[in-house]
């Protein structure tokens, strides 16, 4: 039923994001009054079922993997774990430029935004240099990416971008 | 009488350019997208959805079909020239493809790709249109408890064939589900898992959630994996093999179309089943068994009339039961639902001409791929040489753009980014992220039939297991969930 090929903490993460999602809808609905009230109240089992259902197996199936993963670690198993944490610092640093995207965009408009966000990873992930003609050509891929999106969505699909 | 709404309905989109030219631009974008390594037929149709929001259903239908059927072709593509299959469809391609590409007949190889495609695409639409009915007129016959369990079927296998554990895509496939019941209930409109927050009282919205998981957080694994570099393609050299040569593929073809199409049928069976079995039936069938592997152009006409069938077959689980059959069908239904239409066997009856329009897409898509594949083989594979990072920048604005569209929201780029990272981190987690889209489109569903069966039932759960058809879904759900585990089992036993 599992994959023991993974490195036992992997067993234990996994665990602990299934517990992480069941802690989080079990504090909403203990909090949550007339949820709680609903179940069964009436001839309808109530919108409470179903999310309690999911919550008890999410429950279950998370501290089965913690266990797991707990139990292979104390028996020194081995096996193929994450990778170094320099080699998330690419992603994450893509995701939060995105982020920083997001929140300019209602000051500077969806097009500038998009341009400089283009820029700046199309110098990060190349191997051009700063020779002038790698930035011309870094602007006009940007220009054109960016251009061209806001041309379909906000000139020909009619969205509102910011800007 | 559905072969003649079929005609009518097919004259109609000819006739009207906006429906044909949708077509067109679809297909294009598609073999382009499934050609790109790292582009996935799935990411494609996840980040063209916002695009379908401004049109009409049908036409959304027809652009996003058109996507998936050609993106399907596109992954060979690159399977044949780079030796990277674009999707995993395509996986068996490059196993004769890549070696016919090396000995300096690539075109050679990406025709008979295309040829089989076409057929095979064909082949699925026949089957299509001949089995869904039937189906569908079976399925008339299902109640609450059968759709509840159905769709509790559907979720364990989709589960089971999204790769890792099945144990792990149930557990992910409940995030989905809950993540479907936040916001306020339809019946009771009571308030569930919103924490008081207005941006969640609305519920999480479908696009934001696909576009993260299948659009962003691909490109977060590429840049992780350090894939940023520029694929070395080979030249195509002569297009057209000799005439002989295609037709002498006329068995393969035919076989591969017909597997494809049945296996594709099953939910969660998926085209990389199809083309496996296509291919070791290819190899057992050949005179020439150890050609195999090294370009032998049988190894590529069969599989690839597989993986194009295998587009038709997986409709009808989606079109006849309301159930995706994989997370590219997956993502179409959520279009279909986002238009407020619901598959399932009450689209036959209610709405025939729509189920036609379906038909006509893929048939329209199937012939376009023929077309735009053989006019511009050329042109896609010089597009192939373009460097990833554009390609990465571009896929992170259009899933940008495409979350914000849905509602015009700066909450639904935030929402796209959290689950595109939460992708990411499942990835790591070696997590099967599609299950959890699986569960937010199959939730809301499960919930309105468990809920009105014990309503109807008074609470009795014994209706499930009353039923025949429902006892045979919570079998068959079972016997997914327990077969991995009875098969590690009798691994160890073996093992000693």
């Amino acid at each position: 039923m599992e994959d023991t090929r993974t490195a036992p903490h992997i067993d234990t993460l996994a665990g602990g994001f299934f517990l992480v999602w069941a802690g989080v809808g079990w504090f909403s609905y203990a909090g949550n009054a007339a949820l709680r009230a609903s179940l069964w109240a009436r001839a309808d089992p109530g919108p409470a079922l179903v999310p309690l259902i999911v919550l008890v197996l999410m429950t279950l199936g998370g501290g089965f993997l913690l266990a797991k993963g707990l139990w292979r670690s104390a028996r020194s198993e081995t096996g193929e774990g994450l990778p170094p944490a320099t080699a998330h610092l690419l992603p994450l640093g893509f995701a939060a430029t995105l982020g920083a995207l997001a929140v300019a965009m209602p000051a500077t408009g969806f097009l500038i935004a998009a341009i400089a966000f283009c820029l700046f990873w199309l110098w990060a992930l190349s191997s051009g240099g700063h020779a002038l003609i790698g930035w011309v050509l870094r602007l006009l891929a940007a220009v054109a990416i960016g251009g061209g999106i806001h041309l379909v969505f906000a000139g020909l699909l009619r969205v509102p971008l910011p800007g | 009488m559905i072969l003649d709404l079929f005609a009518q309905t097919l004259l109609d989109y000819l006739s009207t350019p906006h429906m044909w030219g949708l077509a067109l631009v679809g297909v294009g974008i598609g073999i382009v997208l499934g050609a790109l390594p790292g582009v996935s037929s799935t990411m494609a149709l996840a980040i063209l959805l916002p695009v379908s929001f401004g049109l009409e259903p049908a036409a959304a239908m027809l652009f996003l079909i058109a996507v998936f059927v050609s993106s399907v072709y596109g992954g060979s593509i690159s399977a044949i020239l780079i030796n990277i299959p674009g999707t995993p469809g395509a996986i068996v391609t490059q196993f004769d493809g890549y070696p016919m590409a090396q000995q300096g007949k690539a075109g050679h190889a990406l025709a008979y790709a295309l040829i089989a495609s076409t057929i095979g695409g064909l082949i699925g639409l026949a089957l299509l249109v001949t089995l869904a009915p039937v189906v569908a007129q079976a399925a008339m016959s299902f109640r609450s408890p059968e759709f509840a369990m159905a769709t509790v079927f559907g979720l364990v296998l989709l589960s089971f064939a999204s790769g890792g554990s099945t144990f792990r895509g149930i557990l992910v496939a409940a995030v989905g589900v809950l993540l479907g019941m936040v916001g306020f209930d339809r019946l009771t409109d009571l308030g569930r898992f919103d924490f008081n927050t207005r941006a969640l009282q609305s519920g999480i919205e479908l696009v934001p959630v696909t576009v993260g998981i299948f659009g962003l957080a691909e490109v977060l694994r590429n840049l992780a994996a350090g894939r940023q570099g520029l694929p070395r393609v080979p030249h195509i050299g002569r297009l057209l093999p000799p005439f002989g040569a295609v037709a002498r593929l006329w068995k393969s073809i035919l076989r591969g179309g017909v597997i494809g199409t049945f296996v594709g049928a099953i939910p969660a069976a998926g085209s990389a089943i199809a083309v496996a079995l296509t291919y070791a039936q290819e190899k057992r069938f050949s005179r020439t068994p150890d050609g195999f592997g090294k370009g032998e152009p049988a190894g590529i006409a069969g599989p690839e009339a597989a993986n194009s069938a295998s587009v038709g077959g997986s409709l009808v689980p989606m079109m006849t039961l309301g159930i995706p059959g994989d997370p590219i069908t997956a993502v179409l239904m959520g279009a279909l639902l986002i238009h407020g239409l619901r598959p399932g066997p009450m689209l036959f009856a209610n709405n025939p001409g729509f189920v036609a329009g379906v038909y006509v897409a893929v048939f329209m898509a199937v012939v376009l791929t023929l077309i735009i594949g053989f006019g511009f083989m050329r042109v896609v594979a010089q597009i192939m040489r373009v460097p990833r990072t554009l390609l990465f920048c571009t896929i992170a604005l259009l899933c940008v753009v495409g979350a914000f569209a849905i509602r015009n929201s700066l909450t639904d780029v935030y929402v796209m980014l959290f689950f595109g990272l939460l992708g990411y981190v499942m990835f790591l987690l070696r997590l099967p992220p599609a299950p959890l889209v699986f569960g937010l489109i199959l939730g809301p569903i499960l919930e309105e039939n468990l809920r009105r069966t014990l309503i109807l039932s008074r609470g009795s759960w014994t209706v499930f297991i009353e039923r025949p058809i429902a006892l045979t879904l919570i079998l068959m759900s079972l016997a997914a969930i327990l077969a991995p585990l009875a098969m590690t089992l009798w691994r160890r036993w073996q093992r000693g």
